[in-house]
């Protein structure tokens, strides 16, 4: 698409600059790396990490742990699901069983702190990939670390400890290999085929993976086609589309059989997923944290008009995870791996052209630079360890700020009765159920496996929460034993009217009803008092509503 | 045959191809109270407070919309819904004209573009185009956009039909903001422009801005318009004020032309940036509410026609390849006029079918209460009615005395206290029981699926009769048996 000499003789000067080389010395590194853009960079890459650190909020978490702890337990994978009274006999896929073995490995070892710190690593690395990513075209510091800001903060909807973050960050891989294979050739590109292999094992976003690869090459074909400047040789394209082959047939490796491969299409194909789990639905820019998202895809648009060149293999990520994010606010990480190093070339191109070369100024000695550069990243990294990192780390299951986003006190409520029970349950508070009371025998009516759960469930789930004159019915025709649901939902405000159900349990997150006609036979314990000190749930309890969910994670 | 001429050809058969999708039954729930409106002010004149419901409106009614409802009014009993339907199809295309045409003479592409362009962007307005006041906005944008482009063409003349225009457009609808947005902007960007002539179009805007003064509810129109576009209220519950929702597939269009007009942009070699400030600003205002998307599809209709003949023509010299396939001969002028007859009589056969007075009480059967409000007028006459906010309307139409109706999608007049009553209701929050009880409703007409219904089967009412054409029950308090199961055994509205 470069469609102006001027541009396109910038488009190529950039990006015919060599790439580092092995005789690049170590002294050269360190002037680098503390040299005021090396400062400003390396301070920018620690302050990346601030906004993808968090505690645990993702719902499905707690199903994927318990997942872990199954398949550790039973030694292969779980061929239906056992944690709904619903679905039982419905063929599970387990697509991220790795990542739930892995999940329950470092829980056993350090709990939940080791799943938060591994956990934002891989997502910070996935920022690594899309920096060095950039840094292949050479831009300015101001430039690449002003796009790392703007990336961290655009993804902002989307991150945190969550299992999608591994494809996040592998995603990212992946199109560091195979961009600089395009450029550079070599062999380096061979470990894509076992960065496939585990990660078709961990998540089945590696679809992602092979679409931007096949997205870079029918950009690469398209350009060789029209001739086009800024073009990767023919032979680094081909070996590339070897790759791509030989990634499809490792990720047929799976425990699951290279069935994997078409399950991706099964969240996609499914309307109920599509239309009722709001992190498939499209962005609201209403919402601030959207709006910087906003931000970036049209200042992206406005330097690809000012510039009027792109590669045409940027031009096809980029436009594909457009849509993609327009589609699905999930979608977000995907235009941020893609997109971010364009938006820094593109905006290092329009730089160039306002400002003058300077030459650059002396640098202080070494000793006072490395002094400084220790001084700013230590600063930075303390502050970043004591607020981020070590207050999510030290986040505890049983805190008010888990209680205040799950059924923590209403969980411990029915662990107290030993008679296994049949709970309707909001749907993404089905995991944290399942994961707490799978053990004892309850089962839930619903939890974040859609695809598992199917679209019928996921309709009539969808007529109960937004109680339908259907809803009784279907409540009563699956055995509900107990509708655990969400104080102030339009489901528990109806339940709370009606003669045939009986409230058994309540606090500030949670309400619970029983059939009437049933409620004495199911023996539920009595409602708790909630009144020793320091208990989440007394907390919980005495908290004014409007400091519910102020708490800090 | 002359270019112009081939042009010409080309639009007409655009302009008439575009009414199939221009030209939509009484599909937007809020035509109905414009109706009741309508004919409430020929009756009696713009009403000082909100006239239909039975809840306090907190503020006074703004006849900000009198002309278009007066004209609707008129429109409806002259010819019925399918007059009304036409006349507004008619507006939506020609406002895609009169856009297309904003294209300074010297710079028009060949028909073809203008004509792809011109029907892309009607796909685009489709969703939101129809019976509804803000299509007059998107035709006054048109024609602002129009005099713009030959302002900066260099005609000053044209200026004098600004204020003429606002002072009109500011009766019928609360869009001519966007109007003046545009002025603004084209007066912001015109930096190379001559001063006398800047001078003179920041006077004419000012005589605009001042001319839309001249409505029944003076500087208090403003106020409305502030208030409308502030209310976090009315841009979490309407639809439309939401940010679009790419699964539609219509919105993927929109999506589709904002990429062909960057696209367009990229590869074309002279780009006016006014053109990209303001298609990115709409662009903007788009993805924050969709009910700018129609807004985007004026706007980009004649950017899409010119930059992508100019695009086509930069590669066509670039890539050899582009240049291989040769010109088709010129067809006989017949053949063009042949075709212009043949997409006409398609049209026509598409659209006609919709506009008789059959099909208009078919639409609204199936799509509004009819049969609910029937048996409302004739078992339960002078009940206050609860209902969504969007039937609102239509039983504001069908009960225009009494006041029985709950509220409707004027948010404005009613203000955030009585919004917030009925989301009280709609949404079940905590105290909806009490909210309906102390409203002293009695009586409720609503989609047989809603979750109101449950609700208030729950508390004992009964479903008096259902309607199965539109959705839609009838209850009242009291008398049911607390179960789900009456729905079904619920009697037909007759």
């Amino acid at each position: 698409m470069a469609a102006d000499v001027t541009s396109r003789s910038q488009v190529a000067a950039a990006h015919s600059t060599p790439p580092l080389g092995p005789g690049r010395t170590r002294q050269s590194w360190i002037d680098r790396l503390t040299s005021p853009g090396g400062l400003l960079l390396s301070a920018v890459m620690l302050i990346t990490a601030f906004p993808v650190t968090s505690a645990i909020r993702d719902p499905d978490f707690w199903w994927h742990l318990r997942s872990g702890q199954l398949i550790l337990q039973t030694g292969g994978l779980l061929h239906t699901d056992p944690f709904t009274y619903t679905v039982s006999t419905h063929v599970w896929t387990m697509h991220e069983w790795l990542t739930e073995v892995v999940f329950a490995e470092l829980y056993r070892w350090a709990g939940l702190a080791a799943i938060v710190a591994v956990l934002s690593l891989v997502t910070w690395l996935g920022v690594l990939c899309i920096f060095m990513r950039a840094r292949l075209d050479r831009p300015s510091p101001f430039v690449l670390g002003a796009g790392m800001v703007l990336a961290v903060v655009a993804g902002y909807p989307i991150w945190g400890p969550r299992a999608q973050m591994i494809t996040f960050a592998l995603a990212c891989l992946t199109l560091l290999i195979a961009e600089r294979h395009l450029r550079h050739g070599g062999r380096i590109s061979l470990t894509l085929l076992p960065v496939f292999l585990i990660w078709s094992n961990l998540h089945s976003g590696f679809l992602i993976g092979l679409g931007f690869i096949a997205l870079m090459l029918a950009g690469e074909a398209a350009a060789h086609l029209l001739h086009l400047e800024g073009r990767a040789p023919g032979r680094h394209a081909r070996s590339l589309a070897y790759l791509l082959a030989g990634c499809f047939l490792v990720s047929a490796i799976n425990l699951n059989g290279p069935s994997i491969i078409l399950y991706p299409f099964q969240t996609l194909g499914s309307p109920a997923q599509q239309s009722l789990i709001l992190e498939w639905h499209s962005p609201d820019f209403h919402d601030w944290s959207v709006r910087f998202f906003g931000l970036m895809l049209l200042s992206l648009i406005g330097l690809v008009i000012v510039n009027r060149s792109l590669r045409l293999r940027d031009a096809a990520l980029v436009l594909a995870t457009v849509a993609l994010s327009l589609q699905s606010v999930r979608n977000i990480a995907l235009f941020v791996a893609a997109a971010t190093p364009v938006w820094i070339t593109q905006a290092d191109m329009v730089l160039r052209r306002l400002r003058r070369p300077r030459r650059p100024a002396p640098l202080p000695p070494a000793g006072m630079r490395v002094i400084s550069w220790l001084l700013l990243c230590g600063a930075v990294l303390g502050v970043y360890l004591g607020s981020r990192l070590l207050p999510a780390m030290r986040t505890r299951e049983g805190t008010l700020f888990y209680a205040q986003d799950f059924p923590v006190c209403a969980a411990r409520w029915l662990s107290a009765d030993a008679r296994p029970l049949r709970i309707f349950n909001q749907y993404g508070e089905g995991g944290y159920l399942a994961y707490r009371l799978f053990g004892q025998g309850d089962r839930v009516y619903v939890f974040g496996d859609a695809a598992l759960m199917g679209d019928a469930l996921l309709y009539s789930y969808g007529d109960v929460e937004s109680v339908t004159p259907r809803w009784d019915a279907i409540l009563r025709d699956a055995g509900t034993d107990i509708v655990l649901f969400d104080t102030k939902t339009p489901l528990s405000n109806v339940m709370a009217h009606a003669t045939d159900w009986v409230q058994v349990y309540s606090d500030p997150h949670n309400v619970a009803f029983a059939p009437r006609d049933r409620v004495a036979d199911l023996g539920l314990p009595p409602q708790p008092a909630y009144t020793t000190p320091g208990d989440a749930c007394t907390e919980l309890v005495q908290a004014p509503p409007s400091q519910l969910g102020q708490v800090s994670g | 045959m002359s270019t112009a001429l081939r042009r010409s050809g080309w639009m007409v058969g655009a302009w008439i191809l575009s009414l199939v999708v221009t030209v939509q039954p009484l599909r937007d729930s809020d035509v109905w109270w414009h109706l009741a409106i309508g004919h409430y002010i020929v009756a009696h004149g713009i009403p000082a407070v909100e006239p239909f419901s039975f809840l306090h409106a907190a503020n006074p009614w703004v006849g900000q919309q009198w002309l278009y409802e007066v004209g609707l009014a008129r429109a409806v009993d002259a010819g019925g819904a399918g007059l009304a339907s036409l006349l507004m199809g008619v507006i939506a295309s020609s406002a895609l004209l009169i856009a297309v045409f904003s294209i300074p003479r010297e710079r028009r592409p060949g028909g073809p573009w203008m004509a792809c362009a011109l029907l892309l962007s009607a796909l685009v307005a489709a969703q939101l185009v129809g019976v509804r006041g803000q299509v007059i906005s998107l035709f006054g944008a048109a024609l602002v956009l129009n005099i713009v482009m030959r302002w900066r063409a260099g005609s000053t003349r044209v200026l004098l039909f600004l204020p003429p225009l606002f002072a009109v457009w500011a009766n019928i609808h609360a869009g001519f903001v966007i109007g003046l947005g545009i002025a603004v902007i084209a007066a912001l960007a015109a930096g190379n422009v001559d001063g006398r002539r800047r001078r003179l179009f920041g006077a004419a805007i000012l005589a605009a801005a001042v001319a839309t003064l001249i409505n029944p509810a003076g500087p208090a129109l403003w106020g409305y318009v502030a208030t409308t576009f502030s209310n976090p209220t009315l841009t979490g519950l309407v639809i439309e004020w939401q940010s679009p929702d790419f699964h539609n597939i219509w919105l993927r269009i929109f999506e589709v032309e904002a990429f062909l007009l960057v696209l367009s942009w990229v590869l074309s070699r002279r780009r006016d940036p006014f053109d990209i400030v303001l298609a990115g600003l709409v662009f903007a205002a788009a993805l924050q509410a969709q009910r700018n998307v129609s807004l985007f599809a004026i706007v980009a209709a004649p950017q899409l026609a010119e930059y992508g003949s100019a695009a086509w023509s930069a590669q066509r010299a670039r890539f050899p390849r582009l240049r291989g396939s040769r010109r088709l001969r010129q067809p006989p002028r017949w053949f063009g006029a042949a075709v212009v007859v043949v997409v006409a009589g398609g049209t026509a056969a598409a659209v006609v079918p919709q506009l008789s007075a059959s099909a208009a009480l078919r639409f609204e059967a199936s799509h509004e209460p009819k049969a609910a409000a029937d048996f409302a007028a004739s078992h339960i006459a002078g009940h206050r009615l609860y209902s969504t906010d969007t039937w609102g309307g239509y039983l504001a139409n069908r009960f225009p005395t009494g006041r029985v109706v709950y509220l409707y999608d004027e948010a404005a007049v009613f203000g955030d206290a009585a919004l917030q009553q009925y989301l009280d209701i709609h949404t079940l929050r905590p105290d909806w029981s009490a909210v309906i009880t102390d409203a002293g409703i009695a009586d409720a007409i609503l989609p047989a699926d809603a979750g109101e219904v449950s609700a208030l089967l729950t508390i004992g009412w009964a479903v008096d009769c259902r309607d199965t054409t539109s959705g839609s029950v009838v209850m009242s308090a009291g008398g049911g048996d607390r179960n789900a199961s009456s729905l079904a055994a619920a009697p037909a509205c007759v």
